[in-house]
């Protein structure tokens, strides 16, 4: 059996990491692994020094490949300038590859209710939402492209979703919202998400689609936090004034992000363990989207990891942070 | 939201479902239309914020004053209603409440409780006091020692819990969601004044809307919901009396009638045989709700005694007797000016403040200086500071010593009611006068109850529990009336003989007009009556949701398309309503 060649870009990051492994693992597929910083030199693994940006950088990664997998991050500028970069260098191929692109909820940016993939790409929820909805376009003109566009992926090792989250319940500096946390949480499960990007690889059918993924009814923020703070056993949990989280977002945040520039210029390789509740985290805990991902369902054959589930190997991943 | 006093007189307001009253349940209700293709008008009397104008449209009369206080207190006319001053006390209904007992004339309930379960957790969610589970067996599994170390009873239990909201100010909590709502709209300053029926009484067909500057609004909507509280349901349908004379369901006299509160007080002295054996503290459950166990008869001995509901608490001495020693509780006297009435009634006493008790007092916390300080820390940090408020104050006898604080199901009286007065309010409505009695058999559910509580206490050899037997009717009465609940006075029931609205808390014979209030109870219980209010408001939404789906007749042969009566406009302009 000819194995599919497949490039990760990105592949240092958290969900990056989760599919190359899922790859190397699977009988039909061969990662090939490009990073933006040194290669990790995981055994087994071709692996490459990429510039999403940069058109021979990308060039070289890509020569010979049957398929890409885009999970690179970064500011709302590499954002743009990446996509276009990766969908002109594939459409030069001599056989384009299939491209799995990942996007984001925020495309749908300041929407609220049931949200499916025809709904309107507002991209109004800053920089981050609109960069991606550009990307979006560059991958809407490329014929051989999925979209994937996950709610918040969390999961063992997720810094954004579950680290993050986790250490704000440990401070008490979240806990029960009141009416700021009625929002609802369309999380979505790393294991669940690398299943959609396999699926999105081989499955014939799904080129030229986009796919919204989060679990079916999602739990609001407030059930998420207290399940959370469960599943880590710091319950019960607190009560967080909406005073609080004003100070929180027009004080503290500012001051953090401050602190996180000075430290980066200080110890640039370190990553940075400072977590603010920045006002665009208050806003989607208070944002009442949900996410219908029936089509990926339908379409990709997923299948939902139980929230409880998820949470229990989430909160297990923090409490021994070296074993994951 | 809209303010009404903006709008021009005379204006016509169309919509489908108008609900009058923003308080628990008419937001509650509302909450639940959100993102339905149905348009609501919600009707708010008052403001956002309290106005004494507004709650003077509440002030009535009360025909024997000392059981009962004045209409205008333990009620707030404004947007979120009572939920802006409540204490948060949850708990629901028990089994037997929704029985027909022989021994209690006119109980009974037209559903049982299972029909309501539903709901109950739906309303949990809503009144923020976490899951729907009310006994310590589900809430702590295997963690707590006994409420009272070797107290063995069959006929109470300390398993159940009432659970404590935060306590969640209704129109602060839900009034984003609400003014986010495009089919929601909130009418601020809008007094409903008159429901008016069709010629043969059958249904309304508009309601009359009045502000405090003057201007008059016309209401037409397919359903009218009254979710105003117990006393405000009975002056509305007494008074919207242009076609049936007595006043909208009262072709029985049954309308204002059959008016419950609770039988409440703190009587006797319970003194404990060891020391360290009591945990009446509040207990905080995994989702961060404080909860507190409390001694419940059971069922089958209220079957046994034929008496009505009971709960007791074990609870600190009286306050204004200055002999209990305790610098906090001397404290709470001597600051009594700065407690709201609602919640300094009892501090106050009927004996005569003096010099001398004032004195005793202030030595009281000279000596517990320690103590009092404390307990300051604690309630400013536990309850004024924090969102999530610590519910009341819990002191740990250091002699061993407690009262019995009891909280009892009043019955049905068709003699205790409310009727329209002779004086009327600024918007020109008759005044509410009230008339509030107990009976005997009221007085019989406390006597036999701690009667037998203190027989188990005994017979457990936990300690004693004294009290005057000959004097209990005097504690009984001391502050009249539990303040607040305002039960009974359009009861529920499938026969229009006997009840005011059927099971859906649609009004017999009046095909549109709901009620959604303490009002429909037909029996009060031993709970306190917010957790059921809000699960009734969810249960009728249901029914009004099915009845939009499923036009009956009321919903058909409207002027407007149904589709296109929802939104609120401009149709046409009418002279003074």
């Amino acid at each position: 059996m000819i194995k599919m060649r497949v490039l990760v870009l990105g592949a240092s990051g958290f969900i990056g990491e989760h599919v190359t492994q899922a790859l190397r693992i699977s009988n039909w597929a061969i990662p090939i692994a490009a990073y933006h910083r040194s290669p990790r030199a995981v055994s087994g693994i071709k692996e490459f020094t990429t510039d999403a940006t940069n058109e021979a950088s990308i060039g070289h990664a890509m020569l010979d490949v049957d398929a890409v997998v885009n999970c690179v991050a970064g500011g709302p500028a590499s954002i743009v300038a990446g996509a276009r970069t990766l969908f002109l260098i594939a459409a030069k191929q001599p056989i384009p590859p299939r491209i799995v692109y990942l996007s984001t909820m925020s495309v749908y940016g300041a929407a609220s209710g049931e949200i499916d993939e025809s709904s309107p790409l507002r991209g109004d929820l800053g920089g981050y939402s609109s960069a991606k909805v550009s990307a979006e376009q560059f991958a809407t003109q490329y014929p051989r492209a999925v979209i994937l566009r996950p709610g918040c992926v969390y999961g063992p090792g997720s810094s954004q979703w579950s680290e993050r989250i986790a250490r704000l319940l440990i401070s008490h500096r979240l806990g029960n919202l009141g009416s700021a946390g009625d929002g609802r949480c369309n999380l979505v499960y790393i294991d669940d998400l690398v299943a959609a990007i396999l699926q999105a690889l081989q499955k014939p059918g799904v080129e030229g689609q986009a796919f919204n993924l989060s679990m079916p009814t999602p739990p609001t923020w407030n059930q998420y936090l207290l399940l959370y703070a469960k599943a880590l056993g710091l319950d019960p949990l607190k009560r967080i004034s909406g005073a609080r989280l004003a100070m929180e977002t027009l004080l503290l945040a500012p001051l953090l992000k401050v602190a996180e520039l000075v430290k980066r210029i200080v110890a640039p390789p370190q990553r940075v363990g400072v977590h603010a509740i920045s006002p665009s985290l208050l806003r989607l805990f208070g944002q009442d989207i949900v996410l219908n991902s029936d089509k990926a369902e339908h379409m990709l054959g997923l299948h939902w990891t139980p929230i409880n589930e998820g949470l229990t190997m989430a909160a297990g991943d923090f409490r021994a942070p070296n074993g994951a | 939201m809209i303010d009404a006093r903006s709008l021009p007189h005379g204006l016509v307001l169309s919509t489908d479902i108008c609900i009058v009253g923003a308080g628990t349940a008419g937001i509650s209700l509302a909450l639940e239309f959100v993102g339905t293709g149905i348009n609501v008008l919600l009707l708010e009397s008052g403001g956002t914020k309290a106005d004494n104008k507004s709650q003077k449209l509440y002030a009535g009369s009360v025909t024997t004053p000392h059981l009962h206080s004045p209409p205008d207190r333990y009620r707030q006319r404004r947007f979120g209603g009572s939920s802006t001053i409540w204490g948060g006390r949850c708990v629901p209904f028990d089994d037997i409440d929704f029985q027909t007992r022989s021994y209690i004339p006119n109980s009974g309930w037209p559903f049982n409780r299972d029909t309501l379960l539903p709901y109950y957790h739906r309303a949990s969610r809503l009144c923020e006091t976490g899951r729907f589970a009310h006994t310590s067996q589900e809430v702590f599994p295997g963690n707590l020692r006994p409420m009272i170390d070797g107290f063995r009873s069959s006929n109470f239990t300390s398993d159940t819990l009432e659970r404590f909201s935060a306590p969640t100010n209704f129109g602060i909590r839900y009034g984003d969601e609400l003014r986010a709502a495009p089919n929601i709209h909130v009418l601020l300053h809008a007094n409903l004044t008159a429901l008016h029926l069709n010629a043969e009484g059958t249904s309304v067909t508009s309601a009359t809307v009045k502000t405090l500057t003057g201007i008059a609004l016309k209401v037409t909507a397919n359903a009218f919901v009254l979710a105003t509280g117990g006393l405000e349901v009975a002056r509305l349908l007494l008074a919207s009396n242009d076609v049936q004379r007595a006043g909208i369901g009262n072709n029985h006299d049954l309308v204002g009638r059959y008016y419950m509160c609770h039988i409440a007080g703190t009587l006797g002295s319970l003194t404990l045989a060891l020391p360290d054996t009591v945990r009446h503290d509040y207990e905080v459950s995994d989702d961060g709700v404080y909860c507190r166990r409390r001694l419940a008869l059971t069922g089958s001995a209220q079957h046994r005694l034929k008496i009505g509901n009971f709960i007791a608490r074990l609870h600190h001495p009286r306050i204004t007797d200055p002999s209990h020693r305790t610098g906090s509780l001397s404290f709470l006297y001597l600051a009594k000016a700065f407690i709201p009435y609602e919640y300094g009634k009892r501090l106050h006493g009927e004996e005569p403040a003096s010099v001398k008790k004032w004195l005793q007092h202030a030595t009281n916390v000279l000596f517990d200086f320690t103590g009092t300080i404390f307990f300051l820390i604690h309630w400013f940090c536990r309850h004024t500071l924090a969102r999530r408020k610590f519910p009341s104050i819990i002191v740990k006898s250091k002699s061993q010593r407690y009262s019995i604080d009891f909280h009892a199901e009043q019955q049905p009286n068709s003699d205790s009611r409310v009727t329209l007065g002779n004086d009327r309010d600024a918007l020109g409505m008759l005044r509410l006068n009230v008339d509030w009695r107990y009976t005997d058999a009221d007085v019989d559910t406390v006597r036999s109850a701690i009667a037998l509580l203190a027989a188990d206490l005994h017979n457990s050899g936990v300690g004693t529990l004294d009290y005057d037997p000959s004097a209990l009717e005097a504690e009984i009465t001391r502050y009249g009336a539990y303040g607040g609940h305002h039960i009974g006075t359009a009861r529920m029931g499938n026969d229009p003989r006997s009840s005011v609205v059927d099971p859906n808390g649609r009004i017999h014979n009046v095909d549109n007009l709901f009620v959604a209030s303490s009002a429909v109870f037909p029996t009060s219980s031993q709970a306190n009556p917010t957790l059921t209010i809000v699960a009734m408001a969810l249960k009728l939404a249901d029914h009004l949701k099915t009845l939009h789906c499923r036009p009956p007749a009321f919903l058909t042969g409207q002027e407007v398309p149904l589709k296109e009566v929802g939104r609120v406009k401009k149709k046409h302009t009418v002279g003074a309503a």
